[in-house]
């Protein structure tokens, strides 16, 4: 299995969103390939205390909104802090959905000083199936903005809908994406 | 705190426009564009507000059940104070937990 670079995308001028759409700017998110990857390096946020994740939009709704595919997903994290303290692992239930349309947390809880960001990696499978539901997992790292711990997350999930997901979109809950960057791959 | 109407008013001072990217293509939002984001942005910092002040100073909220999670003291301690109830006939451990809950309210 290779990976196959197909876009990268940087946050220049702090963007509200950073989108992958396909079709166009030679952007292929369809049955091109069976597994698609999508590396994040150093997203920084610009507002504190906010989430980073995604919505997707099928294509039967085309140029939506990224406000109607439902996502049900589980969260985990591990976290410790710079300080020594708070070694741990759990569930957090606030970030996780149950057929919700909102934005699907991959982080929870930036910090926005300078030099700290979330890096990780979101894997979507079989995006074009007309079949199945879309499995996602995504697994990453960032500082949180209480008391500067690192906590890693493992996100996973289903997109519930049988339509060919070809719109996929990347956002803070709160505030832009005050830099970062964003490399699409196809693997197979 | 700050109402929905505050951070809506907040929001929109600190970003009079807001850009999107897609396939690495920077525009500016359109006008509908620009009201969902800051009607989103507005009601999630809302929310993490009160949901802040919530597990601050205790109160009723739907996740209340997280709350309790991550105020209970570790497992080892709670066999500790057991431990230690069952010896010398106190109720650290139950105080402990019925504080927990008396202070995150299930609504």
């Amino acid at each position: 299995m290779a990976l196959t670079f197909i876009k990268s995308a940087t946050a220049a001028g702090s963007p509200a969103t950073i989108s992958f759409v396909d079709g166009s700017s030679d952007v292929v998110f369809d049955n091109t390939y069976n597994e698609y990857q999508f590396h994040f390096v150093n997203i920084h946020a610009g507002t504190d205390n906010a989430a980073f994740g995604f919505q997707v939009n099928s294509t039967n709704d085309p140029g939506g909104g990224y406000d109607t595919s439902q996502i049900s997903s589980t969260f985990f994290k591990a976290e410790h802090s710079e300080g020594g303290s708070g070694g741990s692992s759990g569930y957090h239930t606030a970030s996780d959905q149950g057929n919700g349309v909102a934005l699907q947390r991959m982080s929870y809880s930036q910090q926005m000083d300078d030099d700290e960001a979330f890096s990780g990696v979101l894997t979507i499978y079989a995006p074009s199936s007309s079949t199945y539901v879309k499995h996602f997992v995504a697994k990453g790292n960032y500082v949180h903005h209480s008391s500067h711990y690192s906590q890693n997350t493992y996100v996973a999930g289903y997109i519930n809908d049988t339509y060919p997901i070809d719109e996929i979109r990347f956002a803070m809950d709160s505030g832009n994406i005050d830099s970062g960057t964003i490399h699409m791959y196809g693997v197979g | 705190m700050a109402t929905l109407a505050q951070w809506k008013k907040q929001i929109k001072a600190s970003h009079p426009s807001l850009t999107k990217n897609v396939n690495g293509v920077s525009s500016t939002l359109s006008d509908a564009e620009y009201k969902k984001t800051i009607d989103e942005w507005a009601q999630v910092s809302f929310d993490k507000e009160v949901a802040a002040n919530i597990k601050e100073n205790g109160g009723k909220s739907p996740n209340y059940a997280q709350y309790r999670v991550e105020a209970y003291p570790s497992i080892g301690d709670q066999l500790d104070m057991q431990y230690h109830d069952s010896v010398n006939g106190t109720t650290t451990w139950a105080d402990a937990i019925a504080t927990v809950k008396a202070k995150y309210q299930k609504p």
